[in-house]
C-alpha cells in the first residue's frame, strides 16, 4: 500500500514526485543561471566557502546526499538551511543524540481516540532538505532508519509506505573530534552519501565580514528564495541528460578500478561509488555550462566522492596519508583518455 | 598486442579500408623480400627468391588477415609458423625424391649443409640450399612481424634484416656490392615509412592505455625473448658459416655478367701436373712465332700469407681489350692454331696478349689479366678436346728501352702492388741486397732473375716443407730447392719488394717442336712472374732455371739494337730441361706505330672536369636529399594531418597530433592530462595569440572527444600553424633549425614514445 503524504510544510505541490510531463524543460544555460542565483544567495550567508557550496549544490542536482565532516561551528547547519531557503524548500534539522529513536526520524502511527483510527505523525525526515546533526551520536539502529530513507526515498511505518517529497537531500554532519560515546558510521552506511566535504575554517577576511554582518541579526531571515523545488526537479532532469562519452566512462571505471588495486587502500570504491561519481560528474559538468562530461570533471570529483568510502591501509595510516591524498594519487596514476 | 587502433574504441568504428596493421603487414612483406636479395651473393641464380617471395607474401598476408580478425598476436605467430611449416613441407615434398614427409624434409637440410661445406660460394644451389635459404627468410619475416606489430618497435626490425645482410658480407669478406646494403636499407625504410604513415593513426591510444602500462614489464620481457634469440642466431650464423666454409669462402671470386663463378686455383694443379707419372701430350699447336709461344692461362695478382691468388676478376664479353699498359713497345700480330686434347680446364691456354679468338663455347675474359675463362656448362672441362685459333699481340720489349723504363701503375695495382704486412723482413733485406746496386727497375728485376737462376738454386719437383711464408723462406734461404712455382713466386715477391708491380702467370711452356707443330706435354705446366713497366705493360720474366730460357730482354747486355738473335743465356741449365725450349726471339720488329685500340685515348681535361663537377654535384645533391629525409617525412605527416579532407574526428585529432609534435619539436615536453589541461599548460609558454589558438584547439578537441556532437568551423590548419609559430617564436636559431630538419617528434615516435 503506497500512500502519498503531503507534509504540512510542503510548499509546492508541483514538486511532489518527478517533474511530470508538464514540467518546463530547462537547458544548461538556465541551469547555470539558476545555480548562480542560488549560489549568490547562499554566499551572502556563508562567506568564502565557494567550493563547499558548489559541492552541496552539485549533490542536490545529482540527487545525492552530503556528508559534512568538521568541527562544530563552522556553518554546516547554516549551509543546509541556506540551501533549503534559497530553493524555497522545507528544511528540517534532526539533532542526533544517543536516545534518539528510529520513530523520531521516520514518524509514528498514533491511535486517534476521536477518529478511532491510527494517524501517522511524520518524523523528522519528511522535508526536502534534512539536516542530520552529529549523526554519529545516535545508535546504529536510529542511523540506519535515516539511511534507509535516504536510499529508498520513502518511509515504511507499520506496513505503510510513505513517499518522501522531492527533491530530497540529507545533509549529515559528523564531528571528527569528539569520538567518545559515538557510533561512527560503518563503511556500508558512508557509501550511501554521494560526497563528503570538510567545511574548514573561513578565511580571516570572511570571518571578519561574518562578524560584521551576522552580529545584529540572523542573515537567514534576509535570504529570499530564488527558485522553487519544481525548478530544481526540472534541473535534475536536465542534468540526467548530460552526455558522458565512452572514453570518459572508461576513465571513470579506470579510477574506480585503481582504488581497488591501490596498495594504500584496504577497501576500494564500490560499484555504487562509480554510479555516484558518474552522476556527480554530470551535475558538475552542467554547473560548468557543459552538456558533456570531460575527464577533468571526473578527476576533480574523485576525492570528494570517493574519499569517505575507502579505507586506507594500516601502512598508509601510519604514514598519515589521508584518504583524500590517496585518492588524488590514484587519479594521477590513471592516464587521461585521449580517444 | 595489437595497437589499439581506433576501431578498438567503444565508439562506433569508422569503416576503414586500410588499417595501420594492414599497411605494416604489407610493408614487412616487401621489406623482407628486399632484404633477402643480398643472399644472392652466396649462390648462383635466383632460385631461392622464387620460393622466398611466395613464402614471405604468404606470411605477410597471414599476419594481415589474422590481425584484421583481431585474433591476437599469439595467434598470428602460431598461424604464421603453421603456414610456414606447411609451405616448406610442400616444397620439400616436391623437391625430394626419397624419404617420408619429415625425414625427406630434414634430409634436404642435411643435404644443404653438406653442399655448403663442400662448395665455395657463390655456389650452384641445390634443392637443399634453396630450401634452407627460404626457411631462413621465413623465420626473418616472422621475427620482423613480431618486432613491428607485436611489440610495436618498427625501428628494431633493422636487426633481423641486417642479419640477412651480415651473412654474405662476413662470409665473402671481399667487397660486398653496394646494392646489397641498399637492398637491406631499402627494406628497412619501407617498414619505417609504413610506420610513419601509421603514426598519425596510432598515437591516440585511448583509455586502454592503462592496459599498455600494466604490461610494460611484460613488454620488456617479451622484447628480450625476441631480441636475444635473434642476436644469438645472427651471431652463430655469422660465425659458423665462414668456419664451415673454411678458406674457400674467403677467397676472392670473379664476377661474371650473370653473377659470380667458381674459379679453381690453377697453382694447385702445378705440382700435380708436374709430377704426373706419365708424361703425355696435352696440347698441339702451330704458330707464326718461330720458336713457339708460352700458352698462358691466367695470372695470380694477389699475394698473402697463403700464397698467390686470383683476385678482382671481372668477366666481360668479347672482343678482348688491348693489353694493359702497352704504349711504347714493338709488337707483332701472330696467329696460333691450338688443339687441346687431354686437358680440361676453365682457363683457355693462349699466347699473351690474345686479341681475337675463334673458339666454340661460352667464353669471357678479364681485362686486367687478359685471361679467357669458360662460363658455359661443364666449365672446368671446357678446354678438353677443343680446337681454336688465337690472334695475339706478341709484345717484344727491347732490352735497352726496358732498362730505362719506370715502373708503372697497372689497372690491377690494388692487388699487384701491396706487400703483406706480416711478410718476414728477411725477404725485404734480400731484395734490397740484390737490387740496391741497380739504377732502374728493369735492371733490378734482371738482377733478381739472375740470382734465382744462379747455381745456388736447384730445380726439383719434390714436395718442399712448409707452407706460406715458411715455404718461401725455406726456398730462398735454406733448401734453395723448388720448382717453377717457388721460383716464379719468389721472383714476384722480391720484385714487388723492389717496387715493381708483379704477379704470377700460370700456363704452359712452349713445348717441343715436331715438324710444323709444337707439342706441349702435361709436364710443361708452368708458372712465371710478370712484372709491370710503364709503357711496356706486363713483361714476362723467367727465373726458373732448367725449364725455361730467360727472355732476351731480361738479360743484361742484350738488346734489340744489337740485332743479335742469339742472346747470351746467363745461367745455362745444368740438369737438362724436361722440355727443350728454344731461345726466345729478340725483338727485331719494325717501329710501327701502335694501333688505336692499344692506346686508349685519354679523355680531354674538360671532360674530366665536367665529370668531377657532376660527381660533386651528385654527391652534394644526394647528401642534401638524405639530410632532408626527416624534414620531408615530418612535412608529409603535417600535410596529411592538416588535410581538410577526412572526417571531423580525424581532422581534429590530426591537428592535435600536429600541435603535440610541434611542442616536441620545440624541445619541450608534452604534458599529460585532458586536452583542456594540456591546452592551459602549453598556452602558458606562448604569446597571447598562440595561447588563444591553443586554448581554442584544446576545447575543440575536448568537444570532439567527449561531447555528444561537435561542429567545428575553425580553420584547424591555421590554428595548428599559429601554435607552432608561437612555440618557435622565441627559440634560438639552433632549436628552430632542429625543429625543422631534425624533428624530435619523429625520433620519439620511431623509438617508442610511451608517455
Amino acid at each position: 500500500m503506497t500512500t502519498s503524504y503531503a507534509g504540512p510544510e510542503d510548499p509546492n505541490p508541483m514538486g511532489r514526485r518527478g517533474a511530470g510531463p508538464m514540467a518546463p524543460q530547462y537547458n544548461i544555460e538556465d541551469l547555470v543561471q539558476t545555480i548562480d542565483r542560488v549560489r549568490a544567495g547562499i554566499e551572502s550567508v556563508i562567506e568564502g566557502k565557494r567550493e563547499s557550496v558548489d559541492t552541496a549544490l552539485m549533490v542536490l542536482l545529482a540527487e545525492g546526499h552530503l556528508l559534512l565532516e568538521d568541527v562544530p561551528g563552522v556553518g554546516k547547519t547554516m549551509l543546509a538551511k541556506a540551501i533549503g531557503r534559497s530553493i524555497d524548500c522545507s528544511v528540517r534539522r534532526l539533532q542526533f543524540t544517543p536516545d534518539l529513536l528510529p520513530s523520531d526520524i521516520t514518524g509514528v502511527s498514533i491511535y486517534n481516540q476521536e477518529s478511532r483510527e491510527f494517524e501517522f505523525k511524520p518524523g523528522g525526515v519528511f522535508a526536502n532538505v534534512v539536516v542530520g546533526d552529529e549523526i554519529n551520536r545516535a545508535s546504529p539502529k536510529t542511523q540506519s532508519a535515516l539511511l534507509e530513507a535516504m536510499e529508498e526515498r520513502q518511509v515504511s511505518v507499520d506496513g505503510t509506505t510513505y513517499e518522501l517529497d522531492l527533491p530530497f537531500m540529507v545533509v549529515a554532519t559528523q564531528n571528527p573530534i569528539e569520538m567518545e560515546g559515538t557510533y561512527p558510521l560503518p563503511e556500508a552506511q558512508r557509501d550511501r552519501f554521494m560526497a563528503r566535504i570538510e567545511m574548514g575554517y573561513p578565511t580571516q577576511r570572511a570571518e571578519l565580514e561574518m562578524l560584521e554582518h551576522h552580529g545584529a541579526h540572523d542573515p537567514l531571515m534576509d535570504l529570499e528564495p530564488v527558485t522553487d523545488a519544481g525548478t530544481i526537479l526540472a534541473l535534475i532532469e536536465t542534468v540526467k541528460d548530460v552526455y558522458v562519452a565512452p572514453p570518459v566512462r572508461q576513465y571513470l571505471i579506470g579510477i574506480i578500478d585503481a582504488t581497488r588495486d591501490s596498495s594504500d587502500l584496504r577497501l576500494g570504491a564500490s560499484p555504487r561509488a562509480a554510479l555516484h561519481l558518474l552522476r556527480a560528474a554530470k551535475a558538475y559538468a552542467a554547473m560548468q555550462g557543459r552538456d558533456y562530461v570531460n575527464p577533468d570533471d571526473v578527476a576533480h570529483l574523485a576525492a570528494p566522492v570517493l574519499a569517505h568510502r575507502v579505507l586506507p591501509s594500516t601502512d598508509a595510516q601510519l604514514q598519515r596519508h589521508s584518504a583524500t591524498d590517496i585518492i588524488d594519487g590514484v587519479v594521477r596514476s590513471v592516464p587521461v583518455p585521449e580517444k | 598486442m595489437a595497437r589499439p587502433a581506433r576501431a578498438a574504441n567503444p565508439a562506433p568504428p569508422r569503416p576503414q579500408v586500410i588499417t595501420s596493421s594492414d599497411r605494416a603487414s604489407v610493408a614487412i612483406g616487401l621489406g623482407v623480400i628486399l632484404a633477402a636479395l643480398p643472399l644472392k651473393m652466396l649462390v648462383m641464380g635466383w632460385s631461392y627468391m622464387w620460393l622466398t617471395i611466395p613464402l614471405v607474401a604468404l606470411l605477410s598476408m597471414a599476419s594481415l588477415v589474422v590481425r584484421r580478425l583481431r585474433l591476437g598476436s599469439l595467434m598470428t605467430l602460431i598461424v604464421q609458423i603453421i603456414l610456414m611449416t606447411a609451405f616448406l613441407l610442400a616444397v620439400a615434398q616436391s623437391l625430394k625424391t626419397e624419404g617420408g614427409i619429415f625425414s625427406g624434409w630434414w634430409g634436404l637440410y642435411e643435404q644443404a649443409s653438406e653442399h655448403i661445406m663442400s662448395q665455395a660460394s657463390p655456389m650452384e644451389p641445390n634443392a637443399g640450399v634453396t630450401l634452407l635459404f627460404t626457411t631462413f627468410m621465413g623465420v626473418i619475416a616472422i621475427l620482423t612481424d613480431v618486432m613491428v606489430q607485436t611489440i610495436q618497435r618498427p625501428a628494431w626490425s633493422l636487426l633481423p634484416l641486417a642479419m640477412v645482410w651480415v651473412i654474405p658480407t662476413f662470409t665473402l669478406r671481399n667487397e660486398t656490392p653496394f646494392w646489397t646494403v641498399a637492398a637491406m636499407f631499402g627494406g628497412y625504410l619501407v617498414i619505417l615509412l609504413a610506420d610513419g604513415v601509421n603514426v598519425t593513426a596510432w598515437w591516440p591510444r585511448g583509455v586502454r592505455r592503462r592496459d599498455t602500462d600494466r604490461t610494460n614489464g611484460a613488454l620488456a620481457l617479451r622484447s628480450a625473448l625476441i631480441a636475444v634469440p635473434a642476436l644469438v642466431l645472427a651471431m652463430v650464423g655469422g660465425m659458423a658459416l665462414p668456419v664451415l666454409m673454411n678458406g674457400e669462402w674467403t677467397r676472392d671470386k670473379p664476377k661474371g655478367a650473370d653473377g659470380p663463378l667458381t674459379m679453381s686455383d690453377p697453382s694447385l694443379d702445378l705440382r700435380r701436373n708436374l709430377n704426373q707419372p706419365e708424361d703425355r701430350e696435352v696440347i698441339r699447336y702451330s704458330t707464326e712465332a718461330e720458336d713457339g709461344v708460352y700458352l698462358r692461362m691466367t695470372s695470380l695478382p694477389a699475394f698473402d700469407g697463403t700464397g698467390w691468388h686470383s683476385s678482382g676478376v671481372q668477366l666481360r664479353d668479347m672482343p678482348l681489350d688491348p693489353p694493359p699498359g702497352v704504349t711504347s713497345v714493338d709488337y707483332d700480330t701472330i696467329n696460333t692454331q691450338i688443339q687441346v686434347t687431354e686437358f680440361g680446364s676453365e682457363y683457355l691456354p693462349a699466347p699473351y696478349a690474345p686479341q681475337e679468338l675463334q673458339v666454340d663455347g661460352e667464353w669471357k675474359y678479364d681485362p686486367d689479366s687478359l685471361m679467357v675463362m669458360a662460363t658455359g656448362d661443364n666449365r672446368t672441362e671446357a678446354t678438353r678436346d677443343l680446337e681454336y685459333s688465337v690472334s695475339s699481340l706478341d709484345v717484344q720489349p727491347d732490352g735497352q728501352g726496358l732498362s730505362q723504363a719506370q715502373t708503372g701503375n697497372p689497372p690491377d695495382a690494388r692487388y699487384t702492388v701491396p706487400i703483406p704486412e706480416d711478410l718476414p723482413p728477411e725477404l725485404f733485406e734480400l731484395s734490397q741486397q740484390l737490387t740496391s746496386d741497380q739504377p732502374t727497375p728493369a735492371l733490378k728485376a734482371a738482377a733478381i732473375q739472375s740470382y734465382l737462376r744462379s747455381d745456388e738454386f736447384t730445380y726439383s719437383t719434390e714436395p718442399q716443407p712448409g707452407t706460406g711464408y715458411d715455404a718461401l723462406q725455406n726456398f730462398l734461404f735454406t733448401d734453395k730447392k723448388g720448382y717453377c712455382e717457388q721460383f716464379a713466386g719468389s721472383m714476384a715477391v722480391l720484385a714487388r719488394l723492389a717496387g715493381i708491380p708483379s704477379r704470377v702467370a700460370v700456363g704452359f711452356l712452349p713445348g717441343e717442336k715436331q715438324g710444323d707443330d709444337h707439342v706441349v706435354s702435361i709436364r710443361d705446366y708452368h708458372a712465371w712472374p710478370e712484372l709491370y713497366f710503364e709503357g711496356y705493360g706486363w713483361v714476362r720474366f723467367e727465373p726458373t732455371p732448367s725449364v725455361g730460357v730467360a727472355p732476351s730482354w731480361t738479360v743484361v747486355g742484350q738488346g734489340s739494337e744489337e740485332g743479335n738473335g742469339q742472346g747470351e743465356t746467363p745461367e745455362p741449365t745444368q740438369e737438362g730441361s724436361p722440355s727443350p725450349t728454344p731461345t726466345p726471339t729478340p725483338s727485331e720488329k719494325p717501329d710501327a706505330p701502335l694501333p688505336g685500340p692499344v692506346d686508349p685515348p685519354e679523355s680531354p681535361a674538360w671532360v674530366q672536369t665536367l665529370v668531377f663537377i657532376g660527381l660533386v654535384v651528385g654527391v652534394v645533391a644526394g647528401l642534401a636529399l638524405f639530410v632532408s629525409i626527416p624534414f620531408l617525412i615530418r612535412r608529409r605527416r603535417r600535410l596529411h594531418r592538416l588535410a581538410t579532407t577526412g572526417d571531423m574526428d580525424q581532422r581534429v585529432e590530426g591537428a592535435w597530433a600536429e600541435v603535440r609534435d610541434s611542442v616536441l619539436d620545440a624541445g619541450e615536453n608534452w604534458p599529460t592530462g585532458s586536452p583542456r589541461v594540456i591546452g592551459k599548460l602549453v598556452g602558458e609558454r606562448l604569446d597571447t595569440q598562440s595561447a588563444r589558438a591553443m586554448e581554442v584547439l584544446s576545447l575543440i578537441v575536448e568537444r570532439q572527444r567527449y561531447a555528444r556532437s561537435n561542429s567545428v568551423n575553425a580553420d584547424l590548419a591555421a590554428i595548428a600553424q599559429d601554435v607552432r609559430r608561437g612555440l618557435l617564436h622565441d627559440q634560438d636559431l639552433s632549436t628552430k633549425f632542429a625543429a625543422n630538419w631534425w624533428p624530435r617528434s619523429l625520433w620519439l615516435g620511431l623509438f617508442g614514445r610511451k608517455s
